[in-house]
C-alpha cells in the first residue's frame, strides 16, 4: 500500500500551505506537492472599481510588499493615461521600490532564514527560530531588525504614512521630497550598508558548512525570468523582460512588458489555489522558470553599484561564470547581494538633486483602454494588467504575482528534497526542516499570490501507486 | 485602524502605531511602553473582546512575515530586555466585509466603545484588570 505523508502547515512563510509526499509500493517517493490552501479573489472583486483606486486596493493584498503593488498599479495607471511621468517622480518611485526590497529581504534573511543556517537544520525546532537566534547572537538579530526598519523608514518618509500610503498614483507621485527628509535618510545609510555586508559575510561563511545539503536544495535546471535595464544592468523598477536558460544563454530578450502574455501562461491544478505560470513557448511543465533574486542576479549583465557588483562576480563563479546558478539554495545569497545593492543604490539616489524636484505628476484623462505595469517585487516580477472602459472603470484585471511564478520550481524543490532525504516511511524532524527550508529559499508570499477567482474546497486524498483513491476527506 | 487613528488624534500623549501587520521592528517601540494595547478587527467575535496577552514562549507567533501580539512581546523581552508590564488584545468585531467606504453601524458603535474605554485606561480612570472583567460591549443590531 502506498502512503501519503502530510506536512501542514509549513512554517516561517507568509500564508498557509501544506506539503504532501506520495510514496509508492516500495516506499520510495513517487511525488511531492506544495499545496496552497489560501483563497483571496482580488482579480475578480476589483472589477467594477475605478482604476484610480487600484493602488489602494492592491496594496492591501499583502502586508509584506504593499509598496510593490502600489508602484506596479501606478505604472499600469500611467499606461492607461498614456503619460511619461516626470523624472523626479520616477526616481522617487525607484527609491521606494528599493526600500521595499530592503525591508523584505532583511526580514527574509534575519528573521526567517538565518535561524536555519546559524542554528543548524538538525537543531531543536523549538528554538530554531528568531528567539533561538536572539539567544545565540542578540546583536545580530537587532541589526537585522534595524535594517528592516530602515527600509520601512524610507517608505514612511516618502509616503507620509506607514501603511496604505496613497502616495504613488497614475501619472507620478502626490508629495515631493525635501532636503530634511533626504538628510535624515542619508544618516541611516552607513549602518544599513554595514549590516548588509555583515549578512553577506555571515551567509557565505556557512556555505562550506552546508556543503552536503546544498546540492539537494532545489538544484535543477530551469529558465530564469526577470526585468533588466536597457544596458543589461540589474533592474528593479522598469526595463524589459529577459529569459535565460539553465546554461546561461539568453533565449529571449528586450521583451516589451506589454507582450508578457505571449510568453507567460498560467496553468491551474486541482490541488492548489496557487496558479502555475510557465514560459509559453515551451509549454506547461517544460516551461518552468524561476523569478526573484536568483533569477535577477543570474540574468543581469552587471550591477551598477560597486560592492554588489563585486559580490555578483563571486556569485557567478559558483557555476563557472557562463552557466546560470541553478541551485535554489543560492536564492539566499542572491537576496543578500540585492539587499546590498538596494542600500548602495538608495544612497546614490538620495545624493541625486533631481530627487528634490517639484514636478512630480503628469495629469491626463483615460487615453487607453488597456494598461500594463510591471516592476520587480522582492520575490520577482510583478505584473498588473487592467482593462478599463472610457471612464476608467475596471472591466478585467490580471495580477501575475512573483510567488506564483515560482510555483513549479517550488514543487520541484520539494520533490527533490523528499527523494533525497526520505527513508522509507520514516519521516524525521530533520527531513521536515529541510523541506520547509527548501520552500523558504523562495521566501514565498502566499497571501499575495492566491488571488485567483474560483472555488476549490479543501480536499485530501490518499492515492495508491496506481492512482486509485483509497481514502478521501472533504471540507 | 479607525480606533487607532481616533486615539492618535484624541490622546496625543499616547504612542499610537497604525500598522497593517505586526512586524519585528515594532518591538523596540513597544518595549519602551508600560502598557500595550493591541487593537484588531475580528470576525470571531460579535462583541468587543478583551484578553490579556503574555509574551510567546517560543515559536508561537513568530512563524511568518508577520507576528502575533505575543510574538511582539517576546521580541521585546528577547531583544531589549523589557516588555510592557501589561498587554491587552482588544478585538473589535467586523460585521460587514463587503465593499464599502464606511464601516457598518455595529462596528462603528464598537469602535466608539473601544476608544472610550482605552481613553479611560490612558487617563488612569480605569485599569486593565477592570477592562478584562467588563461585561460584553453592546451587541450589534
Amino acid at each position: 500500500m502506498s502512503k501519503t505523508i502530510t506536512i501542514s502547515p509549513v512554517s516561517r512563510i507568509e500564508g498557509h500551505a501544506k506539503i504532501t509526499i506520495h510514496m509508492d509500493e516500495q516506499g520510495n517517493v513517487a511525488d511531492a506537492r506544495f499545496h496552497v490552501n489560501e483563497f483571496r479573489g482580488f482579480e475578480k472583486f476589483c472589477e467594477g472599481r475605478l482604476m484610480w483606486e487600484m493602488g489602494g486596493i492592491t496594496s492591501r493584498i499583502c502586508g509584506i510588499c504593499p509598496t510593490s503593488h502600489l508602484i506596479t498599479s501606478a505604472k499600469a495607471g500611467d499606461d492607461i493615461l498614456a503619460v511619461t511621468i516626470p523624472e523626479t517622480a520616477e526616481k522617487l518611485r525607484r527609491l521606494i521600490t528599493l526600500a521595499q526590497w530592503i525591508q523584505s529581504h532583511a526580514l527574509s534573511f534575519f528573521h526567517l532564514s538565518s535561524p536555519d543556517f546559524l542554528l543548524g537544520f538538525d537543531s531543536d525546532p523549538a528554538t530554531r527560530n528568531i528567539f533561538g537566534l536572539i539567544t545565540k547572537d542578540k546583536e545580530f538579530a537587532r541589526r537585522g531588525i534595524r535594517l528592516r526598519k530602515f527600509g520601512q523608514e524610507i517608505i514612511e518618509v516618502l509616503g507620509s504614512r506607514r501603511i496604505h500610503t496613497p502616495w504613488a498614483v497614475a501619472g507620478g507621485v502626490r508629495e515631493p521630497f525635501d532636503a530634511a527628509k533626504r538628510d535624515h535618510l542619508l544618516a541611516l545609510i552607513p549602518e544599513a550598508k554595514e549590516t548588509a555586508l555583515l549578512a553577506l559575510k555571515t551567509l557565505t561563511s556557512i556555505h562550506q558548512e552546508f556543503a552536503a545539503d546544498i546540492p539537494n536544495f532545489g538544484s535543477f535546471r530551469s529558465m530564469f525570468v526577470g526585468l533588466v535595464a536597457p544596458d543589461g544592468a540589474l533592474e528593479y523598477y522598469d526595463g524589459t523582460i529577459r529569459v535565460m536558460d539553465a546554461s546561461g544563454n539568453v533565449i529571449a530578450d528586450k521583451i516589451d512588458i506589454h507582450t508578457y502574455d505571449d510568453y507567460i501562461g498560467e496553468a491551474s491544478e486541482n490541488w492548489s489555489y496557487l496558479k502555475f505560470p510557465y514560459y509559453k513557448p515551451l509549454g506547461y511543465q517544460k516551461g518552468m522558470f524561476r523569478v526573484g533574486p536568483l533569477a535577477r542576479v543570474n540574468i543581469c549583465d552587471y550591477i551598477d553599484t560597486p560592492l554588489a557588483e563585486a559580490e555578483r562576480k563571486v556569485f557567478k563563479a559558483i557555476a563557472g561564470n557562463a552557466e546560470a546558478v541553478n541551485n535554489s539554495f543560492y536564492y539566499h545569497y542572491a537576496r543578500l547581494i540585492e539587499l546590498l545593492f538596494a542600500v548602495e543604490k538608495a544612497e546614490m539616489l538620495l545624493h541625486d538633486p533631481v530627487m528634490l524636484g517639484t514636478n512630480i505628476r503628469a495629469r491626463a484623462m483615460i487615453n487607453r483602454r488597456l494598461g500594463i505595469g510591471a516592476s520587480e517585487a522582492p520575490r520577482g516580477t510583478l505584473f498588473h494588467r487592467y482593462e478599463v472602459d472610457e471612464n476608467g472603470v475596471l472591466e478585467k484585471v490580471n495580477l501575475i504575482i512573483a510567488t506564483a511564478q515560482n510555483n513549479l520550481a517550488m514543487n520541484r524543490t520539494v520533490r527533490q528534497l523528499a527523494i533525497q532525504y526520505m527513508d522509507g516511511n520514516k519521516i524525521t524532524e530533520g527531513i521536515l526542516n529541510r523541506i520547509e527550508a527548501g520552500i523558504r529559499c523562495f521566501d514565498p508570499c502566499l497571501s499575495c499570490s492566491t488571488h485567483a477567482s474560483g472555488q476549490m474546497p479543501l480536499h485530501v486524498q490518499l492515492l495508491d501507486c496506481e492512482g486509485t483513491v483509497v481514502s478521501e476527506l472533504r471540507r | 485602524m479607525a480606533a487607532a487613528e481616533r486615539l492618535a488624534r484624541d490622546r496625543p500623549g499616547a504612542n499610537v502605531l497604525a500598522v497593517q501587520e505586526l512586524h519585528p521592528e515594532l518591538a523596540e517601540q513597544v518595549a519602551a511602553c508600560d502598557i500595550a494595547v493591541f487593537l484588531d478587527a475580528s470576525l470571531r467575535t460579535s462583541t468587543v473582546c478583551i484578553t490579556r496577552v503574555s509574551p510567546g514562549s517560543s515559536v508561537h507567533g513568530a512563524e511568518g512575515h508577520a507576528l502575533s501580539p505575543a510574538g511582539v512581546l517576546a521580541l521585546c523581552s528577547g531583544l531589549y530586555g523589557h516588555a510592557p508590564e501589561e498587554a491587552l488584545l482588544v478585538e473589535i468585531p467586523a460585521f460587514e466585509c463587503g465593499f464599502g467606504e464606511t464601516m457598518s453601524a455595529g462596528t462603528l458603535r464598537m469602535v466608539d466603545y473601544c476608544v472610550q474605554i482605552i481613553s479611560e485606561l490612558l487617563l488612569g480612570e480605569t485599569t486593565p484588570e477592570i477592562l478584562l472583567h467588563l461585561t460584553p460591549s453592546p451587541a450589534a443590531d
